[in-house]
């Protein structure tokens, strides 16, 4: 394996400012590629695709923003405001992030988006076309406006951080202490601690997935005719997954990786970077 | 609903007006004060900074850099520097190991400390051949963090404050160690993050409001296992001959919490001294009562 740097880093926003994780070969000459932009699932942070990065930069620089709210960076202006997070100003706040970075119509960058990550790709790219290459969409939350009303029932409500004492204990013997995932301790309480940092505001995620109008945004990206690959881990989103596939994107390739699971990016670095990397490199 | 000072201040902090200055992002804050974070090389890969300063620039004062105590992280200043940085800028790092720093991969001394947060410093640009020297705020552990960085690079240090001095004898720094300097029991006590939450969050209140209780709470939990390893080097290091060897003029503001009379002892090594008592305020009033804590500060950094 070729050594990789990893840093931290702070770019602007229309929001303030957003976090970045980013990687790349230790050695310049071998980041040749075209950056790639991993999004995350709600309400965890860019850290998730820890275990990825050393793997897919090994030939080009990755970036990995926190969504704007989540982990280092700062809330949508407009949420702060009062308004309710929706996924077209998570998208903007990271087009704005890659902009800062320096990307460009003659600079663009290929996007994986996982679970609401996946969402705010759509956007990025329907906001800011000329910045996107290729598009890697994984676990798409699609379903049907009714069913996306009945999950809003359910999930949207807020998080009883501080109303009920029994919420934060029963998160953590959840995440860690009654665990049964293949998760070490260490890794486990990563995950409980990217829940703790989203904290009440972590209702964000959920408010703006519920929300958003799925359907229409599929068909707004099939329009625009980016080159796109649909992976599939075997997780809770894999059915609605496929089924937005099948609706919008049926001559596009999907690569199911079944022995994987949900976040696959952590369990099977290697495996998904094998997945991905003809289809980022043609 | 009547505003407090401390909702005050904890807005100023937070609500935000996007103005552009050079290569960070900026928060204006009603008060005139902006707001950033950013990273710098030093110690064992990054540091993190909770940087503010006036929305018109920082002017002449010479920069506060305010070192916190274990395990949380720069942040724990939100209060206080928002007060201070109406007309300086004011750094808050986070030691290495807790909160956005990278961590160090074994226990490390105090002089590693030290070291890895002047790196830091320097990185910013701050130094003689830089931007000339800082002045260091610490408390509790943040207190042997300032005086490391203030032995190790004295041309780097104009001024030092120092309230909360973790200053004990020798045979009692080991016990205390062996107390403060072990693993929490995250995997080990199926209780503990319910203790630690209950403790810290919901039954806590001291004036302050619960959000900021959690946020606290939660840069504490960034530290994870190695959340013991700023203990630990606090209580094997012997302070007496750093301490009565510190060249800069040296403010110990007295607050009325459990380092108060460790803090006098200490104060008895240090040649050029400024006493403060204060002792009508206890740890809390960084949260509370920034001002007063401020009131007393201020004069001394102004001088010259």
């Amino acid at each position: 394996m070729t050594e990789v740097n990893i840093w931290k880093h702070y770019v602007n926003s229309r929001d303030g400012q957003v976090h970045v994780l980013s990687a790349e070969p230790a050695d310049a000459e071998l980041t040749r590629k075209t950056p790639l932009i991993c999004l995350h699932q709600s309400p965890m942070s860019g850290d998730v695709f820890a275990d990825f990065l050393p793997v897919i930069a090994q030939d080009r620089l990755v970036h990995c923003p926190d969504t704007p709210g989540f982990g280092g960076s700062d809330r949508p202006l407009k949420v702060r405001s009062g308004d309710k997070a929706n996924i077209q100003n998570f998208g903007l706040g990271l087009a704005d992030a890659l902009t800062d970075l320096g990307y460009s119509e003659d600079n663009p960058v290929d996007l994986f988006g996982f679970h609401t990550g996946s969402l705010g790709a759509i956007e990025l790219t329907r906001a800011r076309p000329e910045l996107v290459r290729r598009m890697i969409m994984v676990g798409i939350p699609y379903y049907p406006a009714e069913e996306r009303a009945a999950m809003e029932k359910r999930f949207v409500t807020p998080y009883a951080f501080l109303t009920d004492p029994d919420y934060v204990p029963a998160m953590y013997n959840r995440m860690v202490s009654n665990a049964t995932n293949d998760l070490s301790n260490e890794e486990r309480y990563q995950a409980f601690l990217g829940r703790m940092r989203a904290g009440p505001n972590g209702q964000d995620g959920p408010d703006a997935v519920w929300s958003y109008d799925a359907d229409e945004g599929l068909s707004a990206l099939a329009a625009l005719n980016k080159p796109t690959l649909f992976l599939a881990f075997n997780e809770v989103l894999t059915e609605p997954h496929k089924h937005g596939h099948r609706l919008y994107f049926p001559d596009v390739p999907l690569i199911e990786l079944s022995h994987l699971p949900m976040e696959g990016f952590k369990a099977g670095p290697r495996d998904v970077a094998d997945a991905v990397r003809p289809f980022l490199d043609t | 609903m009547k505003l407090s000072r401390r909702d005050v201040l904890a807005a100023s902090a937070s609500i935000a007006a996007i103005s552009a200055m050079g290569g960070k992002q900026a928060l204006a804050a009603p008060t005139g004060v902006k707001t950033w974070r950013e990273y710098a090389r030093g110690g064992w890969g990054q540091v993190h900074f909770w940087m503010a300063e006036p929305v018109s620039g920082p002017g002449d004062h010479t920069p506060l850099v305010c070192m916190h105590q274990s395990p949380t992280s720069g942040s724990y200043y939100k209060e206080f520097q928002a007060v201070m940085a109406t007309d300086r800028l004011v750094i808050c790092p986070d030691t290495p190991g807790y909160g956005g720093s990278d961590a160090p991969p074994s226990i490390p001394n105090m002089e590693d400390y030290g070291r890895g947060v002047l790196e830091a410093i320097e990185d910013l640009g701050y130094g003689p051949a830089g931007k000339g020297p800082v002045d260091i705020l610490g408390f509790h552990t943040g207190n042997f963090v300032a005086i490391e960085i203030a032995r190790q690079r004295p041309d780097l240090v104009r001024r030092l404050v120092m309230p909360g001095i973790p200053y004990y004898p020798a045979d009692e720094r080991e016990a205390k160690r062996v107390q403060y300097g072990q693993p929490r029991p995250y995997f080990s006590d199926s209780d503990y993050m319910a203790r630690s939450y209950m403790s810290s969050v919901f039954n806590r209140d001291f004036g302050i409001s619960k959000d900021r209780h959690l946020e606290m709470f939660v840069e504490r939990l960034r530290a994870g296992t190695k959340s013991h390893y700023g203990f630990d080097a606090v209580f094997r290091y012997d302070p007496d001959p750093v301490l009565s060897t510190l060249s800069q003029p040296v403010l110990l503001p007295i607050l009325n919490e459990t380092l108060a009379e460790p803090t006098r002892v200490a104060g008895t090594m240090i040649q050029n001294k400024t006493l403060v008592d204060l002792m009508d305020l206890d740890g809390w009033a960084w949260f509370i009562e920034p001002e007063r804590i401020a009131s007393v500060v201020r004069p001394f950094l102004d001088k010259a």
